[in-house]
Order: C-alpha cells, then structure tokens, then sequence
C-alpha cells in the first residue's frame, strides 16, 4: 500500500481538480445565462480558462497516476524512484497552482487551452520528462515483446513533448505574423495533443482489459497492434477536421477527411465482434435487433 | 522488426506532413501590420478569445469576429464603440483610443485573409 501512496496523491489531485473544475464551470455557465453576474469582479475570461485547465489537469493528472500505480505490476519490479515522483507530484501542484492563481489575477497568454504565460509551459515540460524517466526507467521495454499498451504509453509520453512544443511556435515571428499559419498550427498541436493523452487511456484501458479477461496474449495481438496504429495515424493526421473553415491549403482538410474515414474501421470491427459474441451466447431474445445489425454489417 | 518499420514510416509521413504545413499548406501573401501585430499582443494578453472566436477557434458567449470589421453586420465604428464602452454581455476593459486602434487593425487583418482568399 506505502508504494502506492504517490500514485493515489495523484489521483486525489486528479480529484480536486474535477471538483474545482466543476465549480468554475458552474461559475462560468451562470455568467452565460446572466451576463452581468460577476461581470466585473471575476468575469467569463477568467472563469473559463480556469474551467479548462482544471477539467484537463483532472484527467491527465488521473491518468499520470493510474500509470504510477500499476507499472510496478506491469515491469514485475519496483518503481525506478520514488523521490522522483515525489518532485514531479509537487512540481505538478505547483504549476496548477500558479496557472490557476495566474488566471484569477488576470495572466493569459491568450492561446486556446493552454491560456497560461509561455513560461508555465516549461514547468509542465519538466514534470513530464520526470515522468517519462521513471516510466522508462520501470519498465525498461524490450520493443519485440512490449505489449501493445506499453507501445500505447510511450507513444503518449513522447507525443505530449512533440505537440507542447509546437503548441508554443506562435512564440516565433515566423508563425505568429501569419493568422493562417498560427490558427493551423495551433489546431494540429492541440488535436494532437489530446491524441497523445488518447494514447495514455487507451494503453490504461488496455492493461485493463487484459487483466479483467486473464487474456495475456491480448496485448500481443496482431489486430490489437493494428488498432494501435490507427490510433497513432489519427493522433498524427486527423488534427484537420478541425480547420475546414481555415482558408489553409485544401489538403490539410481531404488528409483529415480521409483519416477521420478510417474511424469507421473501428465501428466495423465494435459490430464485427458485438454480433460474433451474441452469436456465442445464444442469446435468441431479440433476432429482430439482431437482424437488422447484420443487415447493417452488411 | 515490421512494428518498428511502420513506427520510422509513419514518423517521417508526420514529419513530412508537419513541415509541409508549416510552409506551402498555410502561406498567405497578406501582410500584418504593425499596429496589427500590437493589436493581436492585446488581443491574446486580454484573453479575447475566451470569448470571441477568429476562424472558430474560441470561446461562444461572444461572436465569431473573424469578419466583423469588413461587414455590414459590424464595421470599425461598431467595432471600436464596443471596445471602448463594452456591451450588455461584454465587460468595459477600459482600452485607451490607441489599443482599440491596434485591435481593429488585427480583426481587419484577420478579415482580409478571409475575403482576399474566399474572392
């Protein structure tokens, strides 16, 4: 239980976070409704950031937690360090505290959720490469026999890197001077970035699965690997469906459009094995339901 | 072997990608001024867009103002009197005659590269 203390602070952080969220947002949804309502004191520019960042911070940070808690259980050894996630748990307090405390006082840097200074973003860069070196250094993956949700978290850790950055390259002339250029970007770096937190819960639910069903070859599986590299197109190149009214080169929207199609892939596949376990169950209560399913798979 | 193919294929397609958009995907030949510039500095410094969206990209309890100052429904007059005085759901941000100025100057920015490459 001791070993598993930093893991559930996360998720009491995780928690608070919800709860507070919940509170602004309730905030925020009065102002919609009564404009005038704290309009001048704690307006709607200040209670909606704090409502976003909380409600994101609640489930990464759930997440985060989640990870800490089973690695151990997944690597068959301890954590790497203990003390290291010790300083990421109080880095990551700290930078919600500053992000909130920031907004109150009126300190945006006026980007679409990630609404704190730029030099906020450094301290989450921080703590997330904490994070990344105790995952690693737990699980030390071996790439032929990794599971899929392994491949799952990695990917997630790496991606968040990758689009945090390219979510602060407003901050060079290059990107900022071009309103195309910067809202593009700014849509590929935020849809990106909620694929790589996709990538963290589908791993989590992953590990799940096996250990509910006791199936160890599940995350070894040729069709789960496959479903892991959808995944990782999409994180890669569905950002697009977003910027159809962004008048950016009309590529950007037929790549989305033909990567949102491949989503159908994985409807397919939910029928696909509904009908199959149905069909095991011998469950004959509703063959009209049933019927029709079929005739929709077909 | 193969995953660790597929992973190197798709990363260079990302990076590929990535640059491409970067450069021809979103080039505009429409220049931003520099009281346009100081404007968007106001824009993002006074959350704006927790409220108002550019291109959809925003918050709803205001309006999208990517075309406000280049159409009939809005126009600088309208636009610089809601900024100085605020409105029934807009809060008075007190802005100086200048800052609303460089505000216009970027919302006109904004417009243009929607009508200029819409034409």
């Amino acid at each position: 239980m001791r070993q598993h203390t930093i893991a559930y602070r996360f998720i009491v952080l995780g928690f608070a976070c919800l709860l507070l969220s919940i509170t602004f947002g309730l905030t925020a949804s009065l102002q919609y409704l009564f404009p005038h309502f704290l309009n001048e004191q704690f307006s709607f520019q200040n209670t909606r950031p704090v409502h976003v960042f909380l409600a994101v911070n609640w489930i990464f940070t759930c997440v985060t937690g989640i990870v800490y808690r089973y690695i151990p259980d997944v690597a068959g050894r301890t954590l790497y360090s203990r003390k290291l996630a010790r300083v990421h748990f109080l880095l990551q307090s700290l930078t919600i505290f500053i992000a909130v405390s920031g907004f109150c006082m009126g300190y945006f840097s006026g980007r679409e959720y990630l609404e704190f200074p730029p030099w906020v973003s450094s301290l989450i860069i921080v703590y997330w490469l904490l994070f990344a070196i105790n995952f690693l250094m737990t699980i030390r993956p071996r790439l032929a026999s990794t599971p899929v949700y392994i491949w799952s978290w990695c990917t997630g850790l790496l991606f968040f890197f990758i689009t945090m950055i390219e979510a602060h390259l407003w901050l060079l002339p290059y990107f900022n001077e071009n309103i195309i250029r910067d809202l593009t970007v700014q849509w590929k770096a935020n849809g990106s970035m909620v694929g790589a937190w996709n990538m963290l819960i589908y791993g989590t639910a992953m590990y799940a699965m096996e250990q509910i069903t006791g199936d160890k070859k599940m995350g070894h599986r040729k069709i789960s690997f496959a479903f892991y590299f959808l995944g990782l197109s999409n994180l890669m190149f569905n950002w697009g469906h977003h910027t159809y009214i962004v008048p950016a080169n009309p590529i950007v929207k037929q790549v989305a459009y033909i990567i949102s199609m491949t989503e159908l892939v994985l409807l397919a596949n939910i029928l696909w094995q509904w009908k199959n376990s149905y069909k095991k169950s011998g469950n004959t209560s509703y063959p009209l339901a049933y019927r029709f399913f079929k005739v929709a798979d077909t | 072997m193969k995953k660790i193919g597929v992973i190197f294929l798709l990363l260079g397609l990302y990076a590929t990608y990535s640059c491409w958009v970067y450069t021809a995907g979103t080039s505009c030949n429409i220049v931003m001024t520099e009281a346009a510039k100081e404007g968007k500095l106001l824009w993002q410094i006074n959350n704006c867009q927790s409220c108002h969206q550019l291109y959809g990209l925003g918050g709803y309890m205001g309006p999208d103002l990517t075309l406000i100052t280049t159409t009939k429904r809005g126009g600088e007059k309208y636009t610089k009197g809601m900024l100085l005085n605020g409105g029934t759901r807009m809060p008075n941000f007190h802005f100086s005659p200048d800052e609303a100025d460089a505000i216009i100057a970027y919302l006109s920015y904004v417009g243009n590269t929607a009508i200029t490459i819409t034409k």
